[in-house]
């Protein structure tokens, strides 16, 4: 029976094991909202958050043909932290999941899962502004992606 | 002598002429039904307090000989903080929100809406006497 959250998990990753966005964004991968730095366990201020937009199941033959997902990826970056790498990183998430030609596409292992499609759908890119303190500014940048993953067979 | 005569073909050529015109008229009402549905469930799911995000969203439809259009677009500062999320933050009252998830509102309100675009022009199809095969996502 494949599990969708496989699916999430897998992208979680993909995006963990890539070296050069560990080292612009070291606090880690997170799904929707930002846990401890997987660096020193303190508050994460330099980090990727991936969140569900919408899913939904496309039904061939009796059973799910395939799952059709959207997700929201972005890097997100304190601007008060050390260095500015949120465009480098926003840059590096792109390539690692919607390589353009002549790079290869991306190799995304999924647990009881075939990838069919992943492509950016749109960009996404803004600055919050604490209401009290202005100095305090995050900057968000990155997309919405679609996955499209079939269950092999078992 | 046998004789065949098909009668008709001079009408069922007038209309195949007629054809295009008379899709894209009804598939640009589907189209604008559509984007109206999108806009009013994004409009209604926004939070009541926050009247700047429901009185920003707007539907901009646009349609001419070849096609249609609708545009839902949210000019609101607070659409995409809201849309995918915030980090820790204070307010002017001097409280402290904490960090907000994403809340896709308006991503999955616009797939829903447009798959279901997808499916009553597939239909507009079938019923003009057109086959449809595939899929669009």
């Amino acid at each position: 029976m494949p599990d969708s959250s496989a699916i999430d998990q897998a992208l979680i990753d993909y995006l963990l094991a890539d070296g050069l966005l560990r080292t612009l964004l070291p606090d880690g991968v997170f799904w929707s909202e930002a846990g401890p730095s997987l660096v020193h366990g303190g508050a994460s201020t330099r980090f990727v958050i991936v969140s569900l937009s919408d899913a939904v199941d496309v039904p061939m033959f009796g059973g799910r043909a395939f799952e059709d997902v959207l997700y929201a990826v972005k890097t997100v970056e304190l601007l008060t932290a050390t260095g500015r790498n949120s465009r480098a990183a926003a840059a590096r998430l792109d390539q690692l999941l919607d390589p353009q030609p002549p790079d290869p596409r991306p190799t995304l292992a999924i647990d009881g899962y075939g990838v069919m499609v992943l492509r950016r759908r749109t960009r996404m890119r803004y600055t919050e502004v604490d209401e009290v303190d202005a100095s305090i500014r995050w900057q968000h940048r990155g997309g919405t992606y679609q996955l499209m993953a079939a269950p092999t067979a078992t | 002598m046998i004789e065949f005569r098909i009668e008709g073909l001079d009408a069922l050529r007038a209309q195949l002429r007629e054809l295009p015109a008379s899709l894209a008229g009804e598939g640009g009402q589907l189209v604008a039904h559509r984007g109206d549905r999108a806009g009013a469930a994004i409009r209604d799911g926004y939070p009541a307090r926050t009247r700047d995000l429901r009185d920003r969203l707007e539907v901009l439809h646009r349609a001419n000989a070849f096609g249609a259009r609708a545009i839902i677009i949210n000019r609101s500062r607070h659409a995409l903080p809201f849309e995918y999320g915030t980090q820790a933050r204070h307010t002017q009252l001097g409280s402290n929100r904490g960090a907000m998830p994403p809340n896709p509102l308006f991503s999955s309100t616009v797939a829903r809406e447009r798959r279901g675009m997808w499916q009553d022009l597939s239909d507009l199809l079938v019923r003009a006497g057109l086959t449809v095969t595939g899929h669009a996502g």
